[in-house]
C-alpha cells in the first residue's frame, strides 16, 4: 500500500545575491539550487547525499522557512509552506543540526533545555501541563534514550559528543513533529557512537511515526538509513533512486 | 628491512588532575615506526591517541603530567643518532625537531593557522624558521610551489587570503603545506579530514599518501576511521581507554579483526548490506581512568560480549594470532 504524501518540492530553484564589494550593490545572482523536484511519503527516509556546497542544507533551510526566498513550490503536509505560519510550521518539522554543541545554549543547563522543550510543545498545541507533568516526561524521555538522570544538572560543554547529540535529538522529537530532519548528525561521532545514533533514529522513527531527511555526505551510510537516495551535484539532483 | 624511526617503549602518562588524583590516560604503550613506513593508530574519542601524538612533540605541558618508559626517536639527520624525546628540555633544539624532523598537521585547520596573518605569510614562516639564511625569492617560490603541490588552485590569489576567507579543504592543504614546508622525516596526521567531507577526505588522504612515498617519509595517521584509513597504511595499532588491544597489517586487520573490540568496531559500520538490521552497539562505557582498579584486570572487560572468568583478574599479554598480535586471553596458547 502507497503511503500518503508528506513532502513534495516541485521545481524549486534558490540562488543568493552576489554583492559588489565596494558599494554592496547586487551584481548578480548566484544559483545553488536549480528546479529541484522530489516526493517523500509518510514513514519513508529520504537520503540527500551531495558534496560540501552542493546545497544540501539549502534544501533543509527551505523547509524550515530558515530561507523565504525560493521560487517553485514546496508542498508540506497539502499544503504550500509559503502559506504556512511558523507555528503550524513547527508542529510539522523539527531539525537536528550537524553540530551539537552549537545547537544547544552553552549558559542553560540540560533540565532547563529540555523543560524549555516541553513548554514550547504546551503552547503550540495549547495544551497546560504541569511542574510534575513535565518531569515524569523528561525522565521517560532520558530513560529512553538511556542517559542518567544526572546530567540534567550539566552544562552542554560537561556531555559527551553522543550524549549531546541524544539531547538535541530528543529536543527536537519533543515536539511530535512529522517530518525529522537531519543534517549529518553523525559526522562528528566515533563509529561506536554513530551505531548507536543510528539505532536510536531508527527506533523513534518506529515509536513515533516520523519521516526524516537524511542530510549526508556519506554513501554507504546512505544506502543503509534511507529508502530512497537524492545525489545532489551543483545544486542539480544528479541522481534520483 | 627499513631502519627504524621512532619507537616508543612501555610509555605510559598521566595527567595530575589534583594532589591526589591522576588520569592514566596512556599505559604501556609500545609503538615502532619504520622509515618510509605508515603506522594508522586508531580508537574513539578519549582513547589518548591525540596525547600520544603530542607528547611525541613534547607539546603538553611538563608540569600537567607525570610519564614513564621512554619515547626515541633515530634520525640519520640529527648529529646525535639517539633521541629521547621527553627529556628534552632545551626548548630551541625541540622547536628544531618540530616541524623540521617531526611534522604535525592537527585535525582542526580553523584553529591550527593564525587568524591574523594571510596564509602564504604563514608557510613562509615555516620555511624560514628552519632555514634562516633562504632569501626572499627563494622563499616566495619555494613557497608558491608548495602551494602549487598541495594541488591549491589560483596560487597567487589563495597565497593572499586570510584563513577565514578559505574553505575547510583548502585550510587543511594549507596546513599540509606547513607541515610538509621542510620534508621531515616523520609525519604525524592527527585526525587530518574529520572535519571533511567524503570527496575531500579522500582527496586529502591521497596527498598526504603521494608526499609521504615521494620523500621517503614516515607516517603516523592518527583517526577513529579504520574503514577509511585501511588502504593508505601498512601497520595498524587499535587503541582504547589508554592501551593498545591490538596490531597487525592494516588490510589483515580490517578484513580479520580478532580482539572483540575491533571486531565490534568494524560490525558497527552502516552499509547496504546490513540494511533493515539494528547495528551492533558496544555497550556500557569506557573504563573511568583515574582508578586504578581497572587496571589490574583487562581493560575492555566491562563491554565485552566474550568475556571469560580470567579476564575479571588477571591483565592479559599479547599474543600472536596470524600476522597480528592481540591482548586477550581468548588466543592465549
Amino acid at each position: 500500500m502507497k503511503n500518503s504524501l508528506l513532502l513534495k518540492f516541485d521545481s524549486v530553484s534558490k540562488s543568493y545575491p552576489v554583492y559588489s564589494s565596494i558599494l554592496r550593490r547586487v551584481m548578480s545572482r548566484k544559483l545553488v539550487l536549480e528546479k529541484i523536484t522530489f516526493e517523500l511519503e509518510e514513514g519513508k527516509v529520504l537520503g540527500v547525499l551531495g558534496a560540501s556546497g552542493s546545497g544540501k542544507t539549502t534544501i533543509a533551510k527551505l523547509i524550515t522557512k530558515i530561507e523565504e526566498e525560493y521560487s517553485g513550490r514546496i508542498i508540506l503536509n497539502n499544503i504550500n509552506i509559503k502559506n504556512m505560519t511558523h507555528k503550524e510550521l513547527a508542529k510539522n518539522v523539527s531539525m537536528v543540526f550537524q553540530n551539537p554543541y552549537s545547537s544547544l545554549n552553552p549558559k542553560h543547563k540540560i533540565r532547563f533545555v529540555l523543560e524549555e522543550r516541553i513548554n514550547q510543545y504546551a503552547k503550540l498545541y495549547n495544551n497546560k501541563i504541569d511542574n510534575y507533568e513535565i518531569k515524569e516526561h523528561i525522565l521517560e524521555l532520558l530513560n529512553y534514550m538511556k542517559l542518567p538522570a544526572e546530567i540534567l544538572s550539566c552544562y552542554p560543554h560537561q556531555l559527551s559528543g553522543g550524549q549531546k547529540q541524544r539531547i538535541a535529538i530528543l529536543c527536537a522529537i519533543i515536539l511530535k513533529p512529522k517530518l525529522l530532519i537531519l543534517d549529518e548528525p553523525l559526522s562528528s561521532l566515533d563509529i561506536s557512537l554513530q551505531a548507536q545514533i543510528l539505532n536510536y533514529l531508527i527506533d523513534i522513527k518506529q515509536k513515533y511515526n516520523l519521516t526524516y531527511i537524511f542530510i549526508t555526505h556519506d554513501q554507504d551510510l546512505a544506502e543503509y538509513f534511507c529508502d530512497n537516495i537524492i545525489k545532489i551535484n551543483k545544486g542539480v539532483i544528479c541522481e534520483n533512486n | 628491512m627499513d631502519k627504524k624511526i621512532l619507537e616508543s617503549k612501555n610509555y605510559s602518562l598521566s595527567y595530575k588532575i589534583d594532589n591526589k588524583k591522576k588520569y592514566y590516560i596512556l599505559r604501556n604503550i609500545n609503538i615502532e615506526i619504520f622509515k618510509k613506513q605508515k603506522v594508522a593508530l586508531i580508537g574513539e574519542s578519549g582513547s589518548g591517541k591525540s596525547t600520544f601524538a603530542y607528547s611525541l612533540l613534547n607539546l603538553i605541558p611538563r608540569d600537567e603530567i607525570d610519564f614513564c618508559g621512554e619515547i626515541n626517536f633515530y634520525s640519520d639527520k640529527i648529529c646525535c643518532k639517539k633521541k629521547f624525546l621527553l627529556n628534552f628540555s632545551d626548548e630551541d633544539e625541540l622547536n628544531h625537531i618540530r616541524g623540521n624532523h617531526i611534522s604535525i598537521i592537527f585535525q582542526d585547520p580553523f584553529s591550527a593557522l593564525n587568524p591574523v596573518f594571510i596564509v602564504g605569510k604563514q608557510v613562509e614562516e615555516m620555511i624560514l624558521n628552519h632555514n634562516k639564511k633562504i632569501s626572499n625569492d627563494e622563499l616566495h617560490l619555494k613557497t608558491k610551489s608548495l602551494l602549487k603541490s598541495v594541488k591549491l588552485q589560483d596560487i597567487d590569489i589563495v597565497y593572499k587570503k586570510f584563513p577565514h576567507q578559505l574553505s575547510g579543504g583548502q585550510l587543511q592543504r594549507i596546513c599540509i603545506a606547513t607541515s610538509i614546508a621542510n620534508i621531515p622525516e616523520l609525519l604525524i596526521a592527527d585526525e587530518p579530514t574529520t572535519s571533511l567531507d567524503a570527496q575531500l577526505r579522500v582527496e586529502v588522504l591521497d596527498l598526504i599518501n603521494s608526499f609521504v612515498k615521494k620523500n621517503y617519509m614516515s607516517l603516523l595517521l592518527i583517526t577513529h576511521d579504520l574503514n577509511i584509513v585501511k588502504d593508505y597504511v601498512d601497520y595498524v595499532y587499535i587503541l582504547y581507554a589508554g592501551e593498545i588491544l591490538e596490531h597487525g597489517h592494516g588490510n589483515v586487520l580490517s578484513k580479520n579483526p580478532l580482539h572483540p573490540y575491533t571486531q565490534l568496531l568494524i560490525s558497527a559500520y552502516p552499509d547496504k548490506t546490513k540494511k533493515g538490521k539494528l547495528l551492533p552497539v558496544i555497550e556500557g562505557q569506557m573504563p573511568n581512568l583515574t582508578e586504578k582498579k581497572f587496571f589490574t584486570r583487562c581493560i575492555f572487560f566491562n563491554r565485552c560480549p566474550k568475556k571469560i572468568e580470567k579476564c575479571n583478574s588477571l591483565v592479559p599479554d599479547f599474543y600472536k594470532a596470524g600476522d597480528s598480535f592481540v591482548k586477550c586471553f581468548l588466543y592465549e596458547k
